[in-house]
Formats: C-alpha cells, sequence, structure tokens
C-alpha cells in the first residue's frame, strides 16, 4: 500500500538547544568613579598587533590622568584563558585587554574580560570587526551581556606598529574612559 | 492499526550493459605456452610472479617480463603489444591495495577482452573482492582471481617467493579454465526504476538502507516518487539518460539515480543541477575514479563550484567554508558521495578500501570565495567565463591547515607555505604530474596580491622552493618504490640533493577560499588524478 497522504499536519518539537546556551548573567564590576590614581592593567592575549595597542593606550592614559599606574601582563597563549587573574584582585582597579582578531583568541579575550568582571575589575576587550558579533554573543553566554567591547578593522597585524599606537589604541581612550568609569558609550 | 507503507527507489541505478568476455583457446600445448608476467610495480609482485613461474616450471625463454611504472594506471599502449605479440597467457600481480588491484584487475580484464589472451589476477585476501567486482562490472564475473596471503610488500623475497609457489596451481587451473571456455552465469543488473516498499517510519527506512549498504551511516531522507520527481524537476523526460558510468561497480548515473540519491542527502532541487555536474565530473577518465575509489590512500573528491550559482543556492564561500551549517555544502557533497556508493559501488570495507578514510568522505563541497579574491576566479583561470557557473572536482586528501599569524609579508607567508608543502608521506612524489592545491584565505591572498603576485607567479615560486631533501626520505622507500617511479627525482641522474612536489609551475593549483583568519590550507592530492572542472547546465 502506497501512502498519499496531502494532510498537512504539524508536530511539536524540542528545541535542541542546551538550557544552559540561553541563560545569561548580570555579571558586571562596578564602575570607577574616576580614572585618576587608578591602576590600569594592560593585558596582552599575544596577538602580534595588540602590544602595540596597548602601548598606545599606556602612553595616552598616564599624559591624560593624574596618578595613573599601568601594569602590563601577557598570556602564555591567545587561546588560552589567563590563569593569573585570581592574582589581580586588588592589584588593578580596571583592565584593558587587545586583541582578539581571531576566533579563539577572541573567545578567550571575552573570557577573561568576564571573568576580570566577576572578580570586580572593569575591563575592556578589543576585538577586529569580523569577530564582534561572536565576542558579544560569548560575552552573554558566559554571564556578562553588558561587557565593554571595542571594535577595531581587520586585519591589523600588519599595520605599522606607529597607526595601531596611535590610531588603534589612542584614539579610543575617551570610549574606554566612558566604559570603565560608567558612563559606558558603545 | 494498518501499518502505512511508502514506495522508495532503489539507490543504485541501473548496471551498465557490458559485452560479455571471453577469452580464445590456447594454440599451444602447456608446456610451449610464453607467459607473460605483468609486475605492476609493487614490492611483493616480482617474487609472486617468480613463485609461480618456478613453480610451474616455466624455463626463461618462455617468460615476458613487463614492468609497469606505476600501478594505479592502465597499461600502456606499448606494453599491450608486447603481450599481443610475444604472450599466449599473462600473470598480473600483485593486487595489494585499492587503487592498484583495481586497475592491474583492469588490466587482467582488458588482456582478455581487448587481445582475447588468457589472463589471471594474483591479489591479497583483503582485495578479493573488490577484484571480483571491477571484473564483474568490466563484463568478466569468469576472470580467475588468485589470492595469497597479506601482506607481501613488506616480507622477504623467500617469504614471498613461496607465496607465489603455493599459489601456482590455482594460477595454472584458472589459466586452463577460461582457455576451455568454461563460463558461469551472467551476473544480473539491478533496474533503476524498480520500488521496494517499507514502513513509512524514519527508522524502518534507515534500516532498509543500511542493510543494503546505502547510507552512510546518517540518516536519510526517503526517495519516493514524488521527492524524486520534484528533484528532478525540468530533467524529467530524461530521467532515464546516464551521466556517466561510476567505477568501480560500473552503475550507470542515470538522471533518476543522481535524483535518488539526491533526495536521501536531503538536497534541495536548486542544487540538482550542480551536483548532476559534480557526477559528469567525477566520471571524467581523467580523473581515475577507478582508483580514487578503491584506494586504501585517504582521498576523495572534493567539490569546489564557481559562478553565480553560489549565491543563488546558498553555497558557503566564507568563514567555515569546508565546515558545518550550510545545507548546500553539506547535502551536495553528501549526494556526491552517496552516488560513489550506491551507482558505483564503492562499499566501505570491501570495495572501498581506505585505510583511514577521512571526515571528507561523508562531505566534502565549498565554493571559492570570488568576491574577496585579488584574483581571477578559479573556473576563469581554467578557461571558462566568469559568468559561467562550473563545478570543480580534486580527488584529495582532508584539507591540510597552513596557519601564520605571524608573517605579515609575502615572504614570510611563502616560507611558512612551502614548509608545509614538503612531507615525505604525501603522495606527490610517487606520481607524475601531481596536482598539489593550495586554497588561500582572503587574509594572506590580499597579503600576497599586495607584494604583486599572481597566480602565475605563485605557482612558480611554489614550484621552485617547494623542495624535500632527498636525505628526508628513508632509503628503502626510494630503492624499492620511488626510484622506479619517479626516476628524474629520485634516480642518479638528479644531482641538485632535492626533489620536487610537482613537475611544473601550473600544476600547483590555487584558489581563495574561507573567511577571516590567518589560515591558508594545502590539499594533498591522491596523485594519479588530475581536477576536472565543468560547466553547470542551468535552465
Amino acid at each position: 500500500m502506497t501512502s498519499t497522504a496531502t494532510v498537512v499536519s504539524t508536530a511539536r518539537m524540542l528545541n535542541p538547544e542546551s538550557p544552559l546556551g540561553t541563560a545569561t548573567g548580570r555579571h558586571a564590576a562596578p564602575r570607577l568613579t574616576t580614572m585618576s590614581n587608578v591602576r590600569l592593567g594592560l593585558l596582552h592575549n599575544g596577538k602580534p598587533g595588540g602590544e602595540h595597542i596597548l602601548a598606545g593606550i599606556g602612553a595616552a592614559v598616564v599624559d591624560r590622568h593624574r596618578g595613573i599606574a599601568t601594569d602590563w601582563r601577557a598570556k602564555s597563549h591567545p587561546s588560552r584563558g589567563a590563569d593569573f587573574l585570581d592574582d589581580l584582585v586588588g592589584v588593578w582597579d580596571a583592565a584593558v585587554i587587545a586583541v582578539g582578531d581571531c576566533g579563539a583568541c577572541s573567545s578567550f579575550a571575552v573570557r577573561d574580560g568576564v571573568e576580570l568582571e566577576k572578580r570586580g575589575i572593569p575591563a575592556v576587550v578589543f576585538v577586529s570587526r569580523p569577530f564582534e558579533s561572536m565576542s558579544k554573543l560569548w560575552a552573554q553566554r558566559l554571564g556578562a551581556p553588558e561587557l565593554a567591547i571595542i571594535t577595531v578593522p581587520h586585519p591589523l597585524a600588519q599595520l605599522p606598529p606607529e597607526t595601531l599606537r596611535e590610531e588603534y589604541g589612542a584614539a579610543a581612550l575617551d570610549r574606554i574612559d566612558s566604559m570603565l568609569t560608567g558612563g559606558v558609550t558603545r | 492499526m494498518s501499518k502505512v507503507t511508502i514506495e522508495v527507489y532503489r539507490p543504485t541505478g541501473p548496471a551498465s550493459a557490458t559485452e560479455r568476455v571471453t577469452a580464445k583457446g590456447l594454440d599451444r600445448p602447456w608446456d610451449e605456452l610464453r607467459f607473460a608476467l605483468v609486475d605492476n610495480s609493487k614490492p611483493g609482485a616480482i617474487p609472486l610472479l617468480d613463485g609461480i613461474a618456478d613453480t610451474l616450471g616455466i624455463a626463461d625463454a618462455r617468460r615476458v617480463t613487463i614492468a609497469k611504472q606505476m600501478a594505479p594506471k592502465p597499461l600502456d599502449d606499448d606494453e599491450r603489444r608486447v603481450i599481443q605479440e610475444r604472450c599466449d597467457v599473462a600473470v598480473l600481480a600483485v593486487g595489494n591495495c585499492g587503487s592498484c588491484c583495481s586497475w592491474t584487475c583492469h588490466d587482467a580484464v582488458k588482456v582478455t577482452a581487448d587481445l582475447g589472451i588468457p589472463s589471471v589476477l594474483v591479489v591479497t585476501t583483503p582485495f578479493e573482492r573488490i577484484g571480483r567486482q571491477v571484473a564483474t562490472s568490466l563484463g568478466y564475473p569468469d576472470l580467475p582471481i588468485v589470492a595469497v596471503e597479506h601482506p607481501v610488500g613488506l616480507l622477504p623475497y623467500d617469504v614471498v617467493h613461496a607465496r607465489g609457489a603455493g599459489a601456482a596451481a590455482a594460477v595454472r587451473d584458472g589459466l586452463l579454465r577460461v582457455a576451455a571456455g568454461v563460463a558461469g552465469d551472467r551476473v544480473a543488473g539491478v533496474g533503476d526504476d524498480e520500488l521496494l516498499t517499507v514502513a513509512d517510519d524514519q527508522a524502518a527506512v534507515d534500516a532498509l538502507f543500511l542493510a543494503n549498504w546505502w547510507s552512510d551511516g546518517l540518516p536519510v531522507v526517503a526517495p519516493t516518487r514524488r521527492r524524486v520527481s520534484e528533484m528532478l524537476g525540468r530533467h524529467a523526460d530524461r530521467a532515464d539518460e546516464v551521466v556517466g558510468t561510476v567505477a568501480t561497480g560500473y552503475g550507470s548515473a542515470t538522471y533518476r539515480a543522481i535524483a535518488v540519491n539526491a533526495v536521501m542527502a536531503g538536497c534541495l532541487p536548486s542544487y540538482f543541477d550542480t551536483l548532476v555536474a559534480a557526477v559528469r565530473a567525477v566520471v571524467d577518465p581523467v580523473f581515475n575514479l577507478h582508483g580514487i575509489q578503491a584506494t586504501t590512500h585517504p582521498a576523495g573528491p572534493m567539490v569546489m563550484v564557481n559562478g553565480p550559482v553560489v549565491g543563488e543556492i546558498g553555497l558557503n564561500a566564507g568563514t567555515n567554508t569546508f565546515g558545518p551549517g550550510y545545507r548546500a555544502n553539506a547535502t551536495i557533497g553528501r549526494a556526491l558521495r552517496l552516488v560513489l556508493q550506491n551507482v558505483g559501488g564503492s562499499i566501505p570495507g570491501e570495495t572501498d578500501r581506505a585505510t583511514f578514510g577521512h571526515p571528507g568522505k561523508y562531505t566534502n563541497c565549498i565554493a571559492e570565495n570570488e568576491a574577496e579574491s585579488p584574483w581571477e576566479p578559479f573556473h576563469v583561470s581554467r578557461g571558462h567565463a566568469a559568468s559561467a557557473s562550473t563545478v570543480s572536482v580534486f580527488g584529495v586528501e582532508g584539507p591540510q591547515n597552513m596557519n601564520d599569524a605571524g608573517s605579515t609579508t609575502a615572504d614570510g607567508l611563502l616560507r611558512t607555505f612551502v614548509g608545509c608543502m614538503t612531507s615525505v608521506g604525501a603522495n606527490y612524489h610517487q606520481y607524475d604530474r601531481t596536482e598539489p592545491f593550495v586554497i588561500h584565505s582572503p587574509e594572506h591572498a590580499h597579503t600576497l596580491a599586495q607584494a604583486g603576485h599572481t597566480r602565475e607567479s605563485l605557482q612558480k615560486y611554489y614550484s621552485e622552493n617547494a623542495r624535500v631533501p632527498l636525505s628526508a626520505f628513508s632509503p628503502e622507500k626510494v630503492e624499492r618504490f620511488l626510484a622506479r617511479r619517479r626516476p628524474a627525482w629520485f634516480g642518479p641522474q638528479n644531482t641538485t640533493g632535492y626533489a620536487l612536489v610537482a613537475d611544473h609551475p601550473e600544476d600547483f593549483l590555487i584558489a581563495v577560499a574561507g573567511g577571516p583568519g590567518t589560515h591558508s590550507v594545502l590539499v594533498p592530492t591522491f596523485g594519479p588524478t588530475k581536477a576536472v572542472t565543468v560547466e553547470i547546465d542551468m535552465p
């Protein structure tokens, strides 16, 4: 016997997404009241170009804010989470992370930013354009949907250090100040 | 409760019609027969043939040795002429891998079919079944096939000679049997319009297809009349027309058979013309499906699509182009694999003898990222109009990544790329005119283009700089294998101290695909295969 059913019926199905995958927390460290006398951590994730962006930011904040100090840290590998974040509690008041310009390094740059926020340290994460949407998604999935993310053009590793320092790093200072002190602009 | 059933098509297509092969009788008594001893170049063939000939008491004057340069290719005209003019019977050895077995079997059948000369194929036991399949599909189910214990390539001469001695009586009996005209029954073909009835239930459909080796292991969409008719669309009136016969089982890929497998794979009807073009491409003899289907090497066809069709049917050329998430990529590649398995009779573990295989044998379909390429599209470089939509197929391993996030110059990147190409385990060194396939990401391509590189300049650079020091190769492998296959690189006449990875600059195939990121890929070749590009017949 051949079925010749023409009736369109419907079926109810279970959502294949994990319930954990759609859970969102609202982790966010308290914002700073001022950038003066702040100990600003600069976390280089190891991707070429990130060091120049951070160097530009470090020089610019010292010029602009009285009493600010910067502290440089580097991860051993961009595709792993930083294993020294616990050590930074009470040492850093805020942090800037650069740079997520590939898939795994962006996901871990975001992870480091979220983990710093959970430890009470407000953070800003630099990612390049193709990885912006996934970085925002990961921030949400990891429980910090408001994570401060600054998006820069892609690719960037081949650019002159001067360009990265000035046009990518120092030029973002207004936004970094605003993101870390609560007047968030994205 | 009455059980509802559906009718589904067999996915095998009709068997191709072949003339029954028969051997001519012998004009001389047994003790005067002149033997062609065909050494297909696989280590082990010579001691096996010696063991057979010594045991049968064949004097040297009655032995004509034919030494093929490469196993996975047919006998050439000169070799066939020697057999025809100087020999009465032929013994061919040794089928001890997939592609060498399929091609040596092909030779054995053709020696009888074209020259009338009785022949015997010597294989190792794991390859007996594919030998039988190939012989049957070529119209010669009676080909005598003598199996010896596997392996033979790695053992001392005396051990393999003894195995040949043990097989000698079977070789003699086989030759005398076919020379006497003793034949079996013709193997019946299976009609492609034959419908099977199965319960209207996914589990029942999957069980039916798995039990018949018609599935890749994933669930299949039941190929019902209605779905197959929708897939055929404008081709309904040519459903029985044959697009090509598919090695190694040589079933006929009719439009209907292709449509059946397309339905099973989950294709949308809008993908069908692209799939048909892919089938037309892989059955081109230069692609060497007869070797690729059977080989122990982890090779399978990779599909790359160019032209307007890419956007029209939603193929992903960008981020994760080899990866999941896009129905067109996923199901066109899968449908081609199902055609190879079902119409081509490439049964995993039986007639598909891949030692490992690779995940791309489930599906392997990308599109060139023409929009982000600094160079002319791949199909244009092969003589097609930019406005044409094409399918290119490549007989390849899985893609091998070439990561360079540190180099910002073309020179730096190129050094990384040639370093990735120079592997001693690749098949480049075993065959002539192999085609290393390089797919650059848009980022890497732009860095290269900004330094003035074109496809042609890259081909020249790779040709001159991808060199493997001869000292990197195992001396045994060179002596037993490579020196015979590639004397220009591995023989005494090479005084450069290194081997290349391709004979000519234009043998390097270069395309651009994928998304942002500092990765390019090398797609290593099966070796004795050529890329084929065909235009898609669009409505």
